[in-house]
């Protein structure tokens, strides 16, 4: 059913012309038509009675009338009158009734003193129809006065007939030509319809307008697929198109399209950016929490700039993808220096051997072993978490590496983690922890950093402790924000990230901390998202 | 919905607005001079009709406001009529038989349907006349003798045919069983000019309002033959009505007012008050003393429906008469 609305933009003008052009040209076609026979009869009407009035006030009409017998004279006046003016008939009737004077043409109705009556009586002029049909005529009425001085007298009356079928052959005759002239107009507009669609056609390049439509919609939609945000304003500054990625990247409202750019992003180095006329590439912006990376591309037509696009990436995603690769690429290196010391170790053994120190070296694999047991057996038996189990076992060996007593508390447990918690998530908030737990007891003695686990509860609890020199008092929540580091320039993005990936997973992160004591950071998730 | 709102107040307005100004234009009526048109030239009926209203009404203080009296003549009424048709509902007209006999003649466009009546203020009679040594004693033998040979009587008539004049002995005529068309009608100027033709001895018979002939009856002069009243008429009683003579006629020829076209109901009642007033004045009844004519109130309503009725009849005469018979 629908495909058979869908015509061509060609039929649609043609159909609308031709409907339109119909209903002005038959209305005004009736229009003209129904005035033209009303004024074709008025003429008529109006040329009976003059003709009457005209033969009434003819002297030998009245002497005629006067002298009561029929004259010849009377009917050559009468038939060169009735030639002028096309009537039918024309008759000069006395006050008795008799006719004392009439053209050669028999007139189709019989004239009856009814018709005359008026005139004879009160001295009226007007018009009557008789007959019906094809023999309807037109009769114009007027009396003969005569004066006789001191009085007047009504003597007679004057008819002049018109025969009505020859008012409408000439009302027929006109309606012809307007309805000629009416085709003509028609044809000329539906020629001109031709031409409009064919000069619509090659404007849109030949397409059909809901060929145009389709491809609109799927320009539309592949803009809002791609995960750059873009943003289109005009020359006002008035914006045009927003797509989804770029409403959550600037945290726009919904509808944005019609405010200008001013009154929706109030960064004025965003803003200044967009106004840039030259056009921007990849530059970096810090823009509320995020790093975007924006590149401008200013509209021209001619030399004028008519718009700007603005595309923009976010730059902490990208930075968080690289963040990941690197803590991977630390367990590698870490993974790389355990087996490294394990090599040493067994070189050691092979020495001990050879020079047959047979007693220290069986007492060096046991301590070794004992060592390896205590770490694998709590391991297995009560953190069942995979992902956990390798971030632990990759710190651990960081941990031997860096001399750093690494321990796991008694008591922590833990089942297998829910799927919400992914392991990059857990690398990121697990990794940077413990590595600025080493980092903290770097310079001392006695280096502990302890690891607690539990899953009692609804929540999953991490405590990370170590014995470093601690926090200064008012700097705890200054390390979540970014920028912000006790190691140097440039850094300080790992706990900002921390924070955030923890925020994701609507948990929280608690930090203790005591000078020349050490500080434990506690980390909470909860088993179930809402 | 602050849209809708306006719309609705708007809406308020106009219908406040238009019923203060209805109410208080009827409220104030009339609110500024009254006028009362003549149309005819001084000295005429119309003109003594209207100047009778005019005088009545202001000497008995019935209407406060200032009245005058504007002559507006020519084409049997058709001006002065016209002229109303465009003024406002503190212009009235005189106006008489030829308000409906113009249209029926063809001799004008207006109709009584397009003005408002007011009130039916007066009527005179309409009379037969005969020279004094005419052989026709009765109306009856005058229309036998027609009946015989219509051209053999003439009837002298003026000033125009279609007048009230006319129109009665055609009826008169037509009740007796003659043809109108074959009546031998002379048509002469004025009122005046009848019945000098009479006295002359230039027509048989003529057919005038009475005041024309009642002075020259009483001077026996010339012979009534019949009035057009329904009862005798006072100082005349003995000239017989066509009634008495077994001929079913009665024949007003009244005057009334008019307004101009949608007055307002309490435009029209006022005028009612007044004029059911005016007609009960001892002036008033002395005004229709002198001019020999007789009261013949109706108010609005009734004028409304007189008017149509008469309608019928002149339709009926100026149509079809004496040839559906």
């Amino acid at each position: 059913m629908k495909k058979f609305f869908r015509v061509s933009l060609q039929i649609k003008i043609l159909g609308l012309v031709i409907f339109l052009l119909l209903l002005v040209l038959s209305l005004v076609t009736c229009m003209v038509v129904y005035m033209e026979s009303n004024e074709d009869v008025e003429n008529a009407e109006y040329l009976a009675l003059q003709t009457a009035k005209t033969v009434s006030y003819m002297p030998i009409v009245q002497e005629t009338i006067i002298q009561n017998r029929r004259m010849e004279s009377i009917d050559a006046i009468s038939e060169q009158i009735q030639e002028e003016v096309d009537a039918s008939a024309i008759r000069v009737v006395s006050r008795s009734g008799e006719t004392v004077g009439a053209t050669e043409t028999e007139s189709t109705v019989e004239t009856t003193g009814r018709d005359y009556y008026r005139a004879v009586v009160y001295g009226s002029n007007y018009i009557l129809y008789t007959g019906k049909g094809d023999k309807e005529i037109l009769k114009g009425i007027a009396p003969i006065i005569v004066d006789y001085g001191d009085y007047k007298k009504m003597e007679g009356a004057v008819i002049a007939e018109f025969k009505m079928q020859d008012i409408h052959n000439e009302t027929k005759t006109d309606i012809k030509r307007i309805i000629t002239a009416s085709s003509a107009v028609f044809i000329l507009g539906i020629a001109g319809s031709f031409l409009l669609a064919r000069s619509i056609r090659k404007d849109t390049f030949g397409l059909e307008p809901y060929e145009i439509s389709t491809l609109y919609q799927e320009r539309e939609a592949i803009l809002q697929s791609v995960k750059e945000g873009i943003v289109a304003i005009d020359q006002k500054g008035i914006i045009t198109m927003v797509n989804v990625s770029a409403q959550e990247l600037l945290h726009l409202p919904n509808h944005a399209e019609g405010q200008t750019v001013y009154d929706v992003i109030t960064s004025p180095q965003f803003l200044e950016m967009v106004a840039s006329i030259e056009g921007i590439t990849n530059k970096e912006l810090h823009y509320k929490d995020k790093n975007l990376i924006v590149n401008t591309r200013p509209i021209r037509r001619r030399s004028d700039i008519v718009g700007t696009v603005i595309s923009f990436r976010d730059k902490t995603e990208i930075k968080k993808m690289v963040d990941a690769l690197s803590e991977v690429k630390q367990y590698t290196e870490d993974l790389r220096a355990q087996a490294h010391e394990f090599t040493s170790k067994l070189y050691v053994i092979l020495g001990l051997i050879q020079l047959d120190k047979l007693q220290e070296a069986i007492e060096l694999i046991q301590e070794e072993t004992q060592s390896q047991k205590q770490v694998t057996e709590m391991f297995f038996r009560d953190i069942r978490d995979e992902k956990i189990q390798a971030i632990i076992l990759g710190k651990l060996a960081k941990a031997s590496e860096k001399k750093v007593n690494f321990k796991i508390e008694e008591g922590s447990s833990l089942e297998p983690l829910p799927d919400h918690i992914p392991l990059s998530k857990l690398i990121i908030i697990l990794g940077n922890v413990i590595n600025n737990a080493f980092d903290a007891v770097m310079d001392n003695e006695e280096k502990i950093v302890s690891f607690f686990v539990t899953d009692l509860g609804r929540d999953i609890v991490f405590e990370i402790a170590d014995n470093g020199k601690g926090l200064e008092k008012g700097t705890e929540q200054k390390i979540f924000q970014k920028g912000f580091s006790l190691k140097g320039e440039n850094r300080g993005y790992g706990l900002a990230h921390v924070r955030e990936e923890i925020e994701l997973l609507q948990g929280t992160i608690e930090i203790g901390s005591y000078e020349q004591e050490g500080t434990i950071f506690t980390i909470i998730l909860p088993k179930e998202m809402e | 919905m602050k849209k809708f709102g306006m719309i609705v107040m708007l809406f308020l307005l106009l219908f406040v607005t238009a019923c203060s100004s209805s109410t208080s234009s009827s409220a104030e009526y009339p609110s500024k001079n009254l006028e009362i048109i003549a149309p005819a030239s001084p000295g005429g009926g119309w003109d003594l009709t209207a100047r009778s209203v005019e005088n009545v009404l202001s000497s008995q203080n019935l209407v406060e406001e200032n009245m005058s009296v504007v002559n507006k003549p020519g084409g049997g009424g058709e001006v002065g009529w016209k002229h109303l048709e465009s003024q406002d509902a503190h212009s009235l007209a005189i106006n008489s038989s030829l308000v409906l006999t113009n249209n029926l003649l063809g001799q004008s466009e207006l109709t009584y349907k397009g003005f408002t009546p007011i009130a039916t203020l007066a009527t005179e009679w309409q009379s037969l006349a005969v020279p004094p040594d005419s052989k026709f004693e009765s109306a009856s033998e005058l229309l036998e003798a027609i009946k015989k040979d219509p051209d053999s009587i003439k009837i002298g008539v003026g000033p125009g045919l279609g007048n009230d004049d006319h129109l009665s002995i055609v009826q008169a005529a037509s009740e007796f069983g003659i043809d109108p068309s074959q009546l031998n009608f002379l048509v002469y100027e004025g009122g005046g000019d009848v019945v000098t033709a009479l006295l002359g001895g230039h027509v048989d018979a003529v057919t005038t309002s009475l005041s024309e002939v009642k002075d020259q009856y009483l001077a026996d002069k010339l012979n009534i033959l019949a009035v057009s009243s329904d009862k005798p008429v006072e100082e005349i009683e003995d000239v017989p009505t066509w009634k008495d003579q077994g001929i079913d006629l009665v024949f007003p020829h009244w005057r009334g007012i008019m307004g101009p076209p949608d007055m307002t109901e309490e435009e029209i009642a006022y005028w009612d008050e007044k004029l059911g007033e005016m007609v009960e004045t001892d002036e008033w009844k002395k005004v229709l003393e002198n001019n020999d004519w007789e009261g013949f109130y109706k108010n609005s309503g009734e004028t409304k429906a007189f008017m149509e009725e008469q309608h019928k009849l002149y339709k009926g005469l100026i149509e079809d008469s004496g040839l559906v018979k």
